[in-house]
């Protein structure tokens, strides 16, 4: 599959986000890990904006929970630098890190403790912290405050997990798969705090998710991760509106490609010469023998991750 | 003829298919780490002291394969226990029958073999010690709190003295008979019934004694896994309310502004909080107090000698109290690192050097305060019995020592399981032994052991020190693995 780098993004079509413009809250240049010499990340590069909402997307074991460990300091990468707020990771001091809220995967945390001893346990390290909100979603997402954490179930361990995490009002929100173990309403809950978070005070977001249409509810900015760097990222609507999947012969294909400027994001062979190629705006003017179709977000995510 | 046969299930041995899931099941637990030890272990460690003095090694080697094959036995035992599902009792065909025939054969095979190897070296009543052996083995598996009996081995010299003479006569004369063939062949078949009503054919009671079987086993897999919190135990219950008072009273500190590094400590759960360490002494010194009064008021201190003998073996207790607690804080590092990162990234955590400094004290303070309170207790317990100075020195110079394994770079540890996880007592036992042993045998003096100890752990303890501070930040542990 063709790539889009951030060095990339200028090109002509190009969908994802300019890496010029206001400061980043989270910026990763050349990151590159690996397990048992095995590649996670190859030298990837991700800019976060302030305020800037992201889902990302990818199959199972490609890493994003690696690449969101990392992007905190919570995995040592082999190679690349990270910046939160424009502080190294390694050297970052204790207000920028009262600026960062992460929910991990595993929600069952401090499972010895009871939710009020959770909460109380955090509210002593951090300068500012809003309890009311925090009592206020506990109310409401029925989480029990003195029942032993190991005893609450999954989603209400999962709930209390982002209740930790909002509570310090952070700029930055790391969540990594946050709705798992969430039935749709807990989920359709969850995404309205974020949407408030977001409004409210222009907090970053990026959480991973297999679940698609949360992500169409909520996430402003999809990034597709694979083969160890970010294979696209653009605005979800964007996306949609504006990405096709051209088939036909090969040659043929390439030769509209060029023509039109376009850079493809992804290329699959198909039997017989034919090829399917994702690429934007892909249906202008299209010479006969080609064929443009739109996709659903579950064909993009197929594409663009295969 | 090959184990395929032997088991196929529609062989002439499809009644030994139970032994085939039982071997199994253990070479599948076994990794190429594991299957390393033990060919060093039962094989180097012999070779290497035949190489030094021939005798030395044989003696090893027997001594190994007896160990390995009590091993062996336990395992297969528990093996069969576990196929003895209440359910696959009553729908199976026949499975109870051939859960029994299994257990029964083999505990008469291995008896059986254990008296001709004993014949052929001359040593008649081998096979009844292997055949009482492998019982006793047997109902530990199925009872695991019957193992607390194996703390009355220590006393079984006083025990035997205390008898009148004619009862001494008696107990001779009776192993005397049960050791002849006759003798031998009643306690097999005995043991045999006793062992194959260890196999029950299902129904309600069954469901019970399993379920509550399966829940003893995995609070002992989670106490060595660091997840003890979870286990029905008492003890789970103690270490909550000795952990969550210090909870309470670290956040009060942090309240007044007086933050210390206890409060990121905390984030490890209670399985490795010196709360947790020291309820074992607690519970090890108590033990020890109720014998030495049981055997006061028994009027056996004239023996004092041979009492303080038996009880040296408390420092065992303290060994494995210690031990223990080093295995948790190795468990509670892997487990606990989801906890360790959401920690590190909280502002007022140290980080970096600093915070490898702070972390190393943390731990060392949190072993040494209960070794202190453990040796304090049990040297005002013992030391006037007599006969026990040597076993406290030794054991608590050679414990010193373990504490070296918690100045390490953490960010490549891995969870090590199974028998891996007990390695650590290996090397510290044996220092334990061979100080004590020094010390009997009057190859050193208590203060020539002392100054040997302070020369080897001290710059022992430098160099780790210096590890564990150039290491990068201890956590979250394992992130390079």
């Amino acid at each position: 599959m063709t790539t889009l780098t951030l060095s990339q993004h200028a090109a002509p079509g190009g969908l994802a986000l300019d890496g010029s413009g206001p400061a980043a809250s989270v910026e990763l240049r050349g990151l590159s890990l690996a397990y048992a010499g095995r590649p996670v990340l190859d030298g990837l590069d991700w800019r976060l904006l302030p305020g800037q909402v992201v889902g990302l997307l990818g199959r199972n074991g490609v890493g994003k929970t690696t690449l969101l460990e990392a992007l905190l300091g919570l995995r040592d990468a082999r190679a690349g630098s990270a910046t939160l707020f424009g502080q190294p990771l390694a050297t970052l001091d204790d207000a920028t890190r009262a600026r960062i809220g992460f929910v991990p995967q595993q929600s069952q945390l401090f499972d010895w403790l009871t939710p009020r001893q959770l909460l109380a346990y955090f509210r002593s390290f951090y300068p500012k912290w809003n309890g009311p909100k925090a009592e206020a979603l506990l109310a409401r997402w029925e989480i029990p405050q003195d029942q032993q954490i190991a005893k609450l179930s999954g989603g209400q361990q999962q709930r209390l997990s982002i209740v930790r995490a909002l509570a310090p009002e952070p700029d930055l929100l790391v969540l990594d798969e946050p709705v798992s173990s969430l039935d749709p309403i807990g989920r359709r809950d969850f995404l309205r705090e974020l949407v408030e978070q977001v409004l409210d005070r222009g907090t970053t977001v990026v959480f991973s998710t297999h679940i698609l249409s949360d992500l169409e509810r909520v996430a402003f900015n999809v990034a597709f991760l694979a083969h160890g760097k970010i294979a696209v990222q653009a605005p979800l609507a964007e996306l949609m509106d504006d990405c096709r999947r051209l088939t036909g012969p090969a040659s043929r294909v390439d030769a509209h490609l060029r023509a039109q400027g376009l850079t493809p994001l992804s290329r699959r062979e198909l039997d017989a010469g034919q090829v399917a190629v994702l690429a934007a705006h892909a249906d202008a003017t299209l010479p006969e023998g080609l064929h443009a179709e739109r996709l659903s977000l579950e064909d993009l995510f197929a594409e663009l991750t295969q | 003829m090959s184990a395929a046969a032997l088991t196929n299930p529609g062989g002439a041995f499809a009644g030994l298919s139970p032994l085939r899931a039982a071997l199994q099941s253990l070479a599948n637990s076994q990794t190429c780490v594991s299957w390393g030890f033990w060919a060093l272990l039962f094989v180097g460690v012999p070779a290497a002291s035949a190489l030094i003095k021939p005798k030395l090694g044989l003696l090893l080697l027997a001594a190994f394969v007896v160990i390995a094959l009590i091993g062996l036995w336990g395992a297969l035992v528990s093996s069969l226990l576990n196929q003895n599902h209440p359910t696959l009792a009553r729908l199976v065909p026949g499975q109870p029958r051939r859960l029994r025939l299994v257990l029964v054969l083999s505990y008469l095979a291995l008896s059986v073999a254990s008296e001709l190897l004993g014949r052929a070296f001359d040593e008649p009543r081998i096979g009844l010690y292997a055949a009482a052996t492998l019982a006793y083995f047997a109902t530990g598996v199925r009872w695991p709190l019957t193992w607390v009996t194996t703390a009355l081995f220590g006393f079984g010299p006083l025990l035997v003295r205390k008898l009148p003479l004619d009862g001494r006569m008696l107990v001779g004369e009776l192993l005397l008979a049960a050791a002849s063939p006759l003798g031998l062949a009643c306690v097999l078949a005995a043991a045999s019934v006793y062992l194959a009503g260890f196999v029950r054919d299902g129904g309600g009671a069954h469901g019970a004694a399993y379920e509550r079987l399966q829940k003893r086993r995995r609070a002992l897999k989670a106490s060595v896994a660091g997840e003890a919190v979870q286990s029905p135990w008492f003890l789970g219950t103690l270490s909550l309310r000795g952990y969550g008072r210090s909870f309470e009273r670290t956040l009060a500190r942090a309240a007044a502004g007086r933050a210390g590094f206890d409060r990121v400590m905390l984030a490890l759960g209670p399985q490795s909080h010196p709360a947790t360490m020291l309820q074992g002494v607690v519970v090890l010194t108590l033990l020890v107090a109720v014998g030495v009064i049981g055997l006061w008021l028994a009027g056996s201190f004239q023996h004092s000698a041979q009492v303080g003998e038996g009880f040296a073996n408390a420092m065992f207790g303290l060994l494995g109290v210690m031990l223990s607690a080093l295995q948790q804080v190795h468990a509670s590092m892997v487990r606990r690192r989801p906890e360790q990162g959401l920690v590190s990234l909280l502002p007022g955590v140290p980080r970096g050097r600093e915070f490898n400094r702070r972390f190393a004290l943390a731990l060392l303070r949190d072993y040494l305060t209960p070794w202190a309170l453990g040796m304090a207790a049990l040297s005002l317990l013992l030391v006037p019995l007599g006969g026990t100075r040597h076993a406290l020195v030794a054991f608590g110079v050679a414990l010193l020592g373990g504490g070296l394994v918690l100045w390490r770079d953490w960010t490549g540890v891995a969870l090590i399981k199974g028998w891996l996880a007990v390695l650590i007592y290996v090397p510290i036992a044996s220092a334990a032994v061979a100080a004590r042993w020094a010390l009997d045998a009057r190859r050193l003096d208590t203060s020539e052991l002392l100054l040997v100890a302070a020369l080897v752990l001290v710059p022992l303890y430098a160099w780790r020190w210096r590890v564990a501070l150039r290491a990068p930040m201890a956590w979250p542990a394992g992130r390079r693995g």
